[in-house]
């Protein structure tokens, strides 16, 4: 991480400003793929849980 | 003197700049009505013992088809027009390579993906575009209230929103789409890449979930299950229209930007000429149109209300060609049939909630057809395409008609299968004759002596 650019010219002409734009981008995205993946799987469950407390 | 007109030149390209972006960004907020109105419309149509129930799912569609969206989705956009072999198009502004460029939150792309003070245009046109897929999910939602589990509706929304409806834009609303290059299809407001195969999909599903537990009787007949508040029924549908102003508004290309196409003249996204006072005619008699035809029928708000989607929908693929009288006479036409189609459908054991197969479905085809018969020879892009490239004919607007139908319903029926195989579709029915409020929500929606029934609150 830390600041992508040389100068003031370069960052306000065609350089990415975000966190992780010097090549971090690729691993936050796997982590909020991560992310997605593993709450789809507890909210499974735990309806799951809900459910058969009822039947 | 020439230094004073660059500076002037210099000064008005800023500002056109900075008005485009504007205008795309104010768009998203615009379309977050349809939003607002999905969440009151589904909310009102839901018993009182599944009200927060089906917020929720709302919510969680509108959310994860978002973050898939920016995962995946716009890739598939870009990455596929001509076909699943991802080859470059004409315009070479599609194909793997291109997409892999511009469109992956990863490696060197990820400088169109994220903040960047020298790009104007990505995270608008990237937000807008998001927006679009939230919507197309959502469509579905309604139709399977009440009896469709959450986490298994999410998967479907996710496939809907960034799967299916990716694929369908890209091959039928870009300028290197295949449906478009090849067949002359057009669709400027989207009513089948959007409607229709969220409709369909929706169907896909249906047939696999079933109905509500006494939906239907043991000889086929069916019961009425009214919402507990047709209000926020009626008001939820009106919302759902206001943003449709947004949503058309986007589908816009201004001009004089370096992505524009062209320097003076807004266009449709294939280039062909249009207006915003095109749509300023054209969607306000849509709307009336469609609840006038609604009413002569039903005499019913929320088939008058849905009589306006309708006609909106009806003409959507052609605003940027009809005269709003046409628009007129489409629309009240697509108000007067849609009470009809719903009712055959539910003839046929299909317990569509709110009627979106048909609504989006149904006159999401009709439309793309209408404009076939009347829309034929029109350009179906603007003078910049190939020589060879195909204008608006019925036979176009048919196999887009048929290829968005199949791209909406197959994926929908697939997944729906899977997940029902997998025991997460249904609710269980003991699950749903006590109600999925007291089940698996811990909050109350009404206040005290309005308690769910059923409910430990």
């Amino acid at each position: 991480m830390g600041f992508p650019a040389n100068s003031w010219d370069e960052l306000l002409t065609d350089v990415g400003m975000y966190i992780g734009a010097d090549g971090g981008a690729g691993w936050y995205s796997f982590i909020a793929i991560v992310m997605c993946i593993v709450i789809l799987a507890m909210g499974n469950q735990s309806e799951h849980e809900k459910y058969d407390k009822h039947q | 003197m020439e230094e004073q007109l660059a500076q002037v030149i210099a000064s008005a390209q800023v500002t056109n700049t900075f008005f485009a972006e504007t205008y795309y960004f104010l768009s998203i907020p615009l379309m977050m009505l349809i939003h607002v109105g999905f969440l009151s419309y589904e909310m009102g149509a839901t018993r009182v013992k599944n009200v927060l129930s089906s917020g929720i799912k709302n919510l969680l569609a509108f959310s994860f088809t978002i973050v898939a969206w920016y995962l995946f989705g716009w890739w598939f956009y870009w990455a596929l027009p001509t076909g699943f072999t991802g080859s470059e198009g004409y315009m070479a502004i599609s194909g793997i390579a291109y997409a892999n460029a511009i469109a992956l939150p990863w490696g060197d792309s990820a400088q169109y993906m994220g903040p960047n003070a020298g790009d104007h245009a990505s995270g608008v046109f990237w937000g807008a575009f998001a927006l679009f897929a939230a919507t197309t999910a959502s469509i579905m939602s309604g139709a399977l209230i009440e009896r469709v589990q959450t986490v298994g509706f999410v998967i479907c929304a996710i496939v809907l929103g960034t799967a299916a409806w990716g694929i369908a834009a890209a091959w039928g609303w870009h300028a290197d789409g295949w449906l478009v290059t090849q067949w002359g299809y057009h669709d400027f407001g989207a009513a089948g890449l959007v409607h229709a195969v969220a409709g369909f999909f929706a169907l896909g599903v249906l047939m696999k979930l079933g109905p509500r537990v006494g939906k239907f009787n043991a000889d086929g007949s069916a019961n009425h299950i009214a919402g507990h508040n047709m209000m926020a029924t009626v008001i939820g549908l009106m919302l759902i229209i206001v943003g449709f102003f947004g949503f058309l508004m986007a589908c816009i290309i201004l001009p004089g930007e370096g992505w524009s196409w062209y320097g003076e003249h807004a266009t449709t996204i294939y280039g062909t000429p249009m207006t915003l006072s095109a749509l300023g005619f054209n969607v306000v008699m849509a709307v009336a149109g469609g609840i006038i035809g609604a009413w002569i029928f039903t005499k019913d708000p929320f088939w008058m209300m849905s009589g306006a989607l309708a006609g909106i929908i009806s003409v959507a693929a052609g605003l940027d060609i009809y005269f709003p009288a046409h628009v007129f006479i489409i629309a009240t036409v697509a108000g007067i049939i849609i009470k009809p189609c719903a009712d055959w459908l539910e003839a046929r054991g299909i317990d569509d909630a709110v009627g979106a197969v048909t609504i989006h479905g149904t006159i999401g085809l009709f439309g793309l057809l209408v404009l076939g018969i009347f829309g034929s020879g029109y350009p179906a892009l603007a003078a910049f395409a190939p020589e060879g490239t195909a204008t608006i004919s019925f036979l176009g607007q048919l196999v887009g008609a048929v290829v968005m139908f199949l791209l909406g319903f197959v994926p929908g029926y697939i997944v729906a299968t899977v997940l029902s195989a997998a025991g997460m579709l249904r609710v269980p029915d003991a699950v749903q004759i006590k109600g999925l409020d007291p089940v698996k929500v811990p909050a109350q929606a009404f206040p005290e002596g309005m308690a769910s029934p059923g409910s430990d609150n």
